[in-house]
């Protein structure tokens, strides 16, 4: 948990470090759609590293439909 | 943009080959058996008529891609349609990143952790993408003609181990199997789409869509024959990569046993254009939703969302497959529906039309 958490900070960081100048430039609206796609993307990092039982996204879609009832009949 | 016509082609080819290579040939030797060759030329014939609809409407708007006319003629609701090919094209930018992670886990690197290789591709992808379209054309141009060279190499190089039972009963057809296995291949054709969303009218003409199409077809129909020739049908549809098995039966020479390595160094580039493109389609079309934006910014935070997404959507590598039975159901209503709208409903504006009556006078 601690460690995924550290790595998702130490790249989130990085990522904020390199594109500073950028982020200035941009300004305020970008800035926080940046803080928001990061701090999403770290979320999503820890959850599928150290949740018991992580919820696919495609499984999930998956069962939603079955596209090819058409072709049942003879499978 | 300076992308020549040649580019154009290889980037459209690519954009078919690359994923298809590695997701499909099971599924569609599975169903469709012998008539292997069958799925990709009705995919083919299919997305040609899709992607003359899109050309259809890029040529009402002289030097705008579909982003632009979208974002210009619409301004409120042509943001709900970049956003639905914004998150088409991201699935399918999870989807190869995740794809090549686990080809290279089962196939090369097994000891290696998956977020290593992972992490890998997607900081090298980032690189390409911020470079711009006019980088990624130059790579395309670079790679691709030495996979297509090794694809057409394949064939003469196992022509003696052709087992040409494999292809009895050739002149019977399962329908039935064959339109499965062209719903499988279908989203996977109709991603060329893609380049109408970032070149306008005047780079990308229909003919070179056309050529593009036909170039994948032709290779991909060349690979899926080889497998069905060498491994046969009862194998094929049981092997994950059925195109690495195949390219691994080739023995050039006695000292050059695992000619699949150099294959495989030439098809990973190609690759990771094809992935760059995807990443560039999603960061082009928020710039378009969010003018504030600028894509060579944007593709570093998007990078990292693709890489954990990457591991989120996706289960393991044989959840990736199985859910090929699913994602066309998802992407024709993108690849197919969206662009027969488009057709019908994106016109310019009267004083347009008129103004460029005037002009043509």
């Amino acid at each position: 948990m601690i460690a995924s958490m550290v790595s998702a900070l130490f790249i989130s960081l990085l990522i904020l470090f390199f594109q500073r100048k950028q982020l200035q430039e941009l300004g305020r609206p970008v800035r926080y759609a940046t803080y928001v796609i990061l701090l999403l993307s770290s979320a999503i990092w820890v959850y599928t590293r150290t949740a018991e039982h992580v919820w696919y996204m495609t499984v999930g879609m998956e069962n939603l439909v079955d596209p090819l009832i058409p072709f049942r009949e003879d499978d | 943009m300076r992308i020549s016509n040649h580019q154009i082609v290889l980037i459209g080819a690519m954009y078919v080959i690359n994923s298809t290579l590695i997701s499909l040939p099971a599924p569609t030797t599975q169903y469709a058996k012998q008539q292997v060759w069958l799925p990709p030329i009705l995919c083919c014939l299919i997305i040609l008529f899709i992607f003359w609809l899109l050309c259809r409407v890029l040529a009402r708007f002289p030097d705008q891609d579909l982003f632009q006319v979208m974002s210009s003629r619409y301004p409120f609701w042509g943001k709900f349609v970049i956003g639905s090919f914004v998150l088409l094209y991201f699935m399918i930018l999870t989807r190869d990143v995740r794809l090549i992670i686990d080809f290279f886990n089962v196939t090369l690197l097994p000891q290696t952790p998956l977020w290593v290789t992972g992490s890998l591709t997607v900081l090298t992808i980032v690189m390409i993408a911020r470079g711009g379209v006019e980088i990624l054309g130059r790579m395309t141009e670079f790679f691709a003609p030495a996979l297509v060279i090794v694809i057409l190499l394949i064939p003469v190089l196992l022509i003696k181990d052709f087992d040409y039972s494999f292809l009895m009963p050739y002149n019977e057809y399962d329908w039935q199997g064959i339109g499965i296995a062209t719903w499988y291949n279908l989203p996977y054709f109709g991603e060329v789409l893609g380049m109408a969303l970032i070149f306008s009218n005047r780079t990308l003409p229909f003919r070179l869509g056309v050529r593009a199409l036909l170039l994948s077809t032709v290779l991909l129909i060349i690979i899926g024959m080889c497998s069905l020739l060498i491994l046969g049908g009862q194998i094929v549809p049981r092997l994950m990569y059925p195109t690495y098995e195949t390219v691994r039966q080739l023995r050039v020479t006695d000292f050059l046993d695992r000619f699949e390595l150099p294959m495989i160094g030439v098809w990973l580039p190609t690759m990771l254009t094809k992935v760059a493109y995807s990443l560039y389609i999603v960061s082009y079309g928020i710039k378009r939703m969010f003018p504030q934006f600028t894509v060579d910014f944007i593709v570093t935070p998007l990078g990292y969302l693709t890489f954990v997404c990457s591991f989120w959507f996706f289960s393991d590598a044989i959840q990736l497959f199985k859910f090929n039975r699913e994602w066309p159901m998802y992407a024709l209503t993108v690849q197919i529906l969206v662009p027969i709208m488009l057709y019908l409903f994106l016109r310019p504006k009267r004083h347009q039309l008129e103004s460029g009556a005037l002009e043509k006078t």
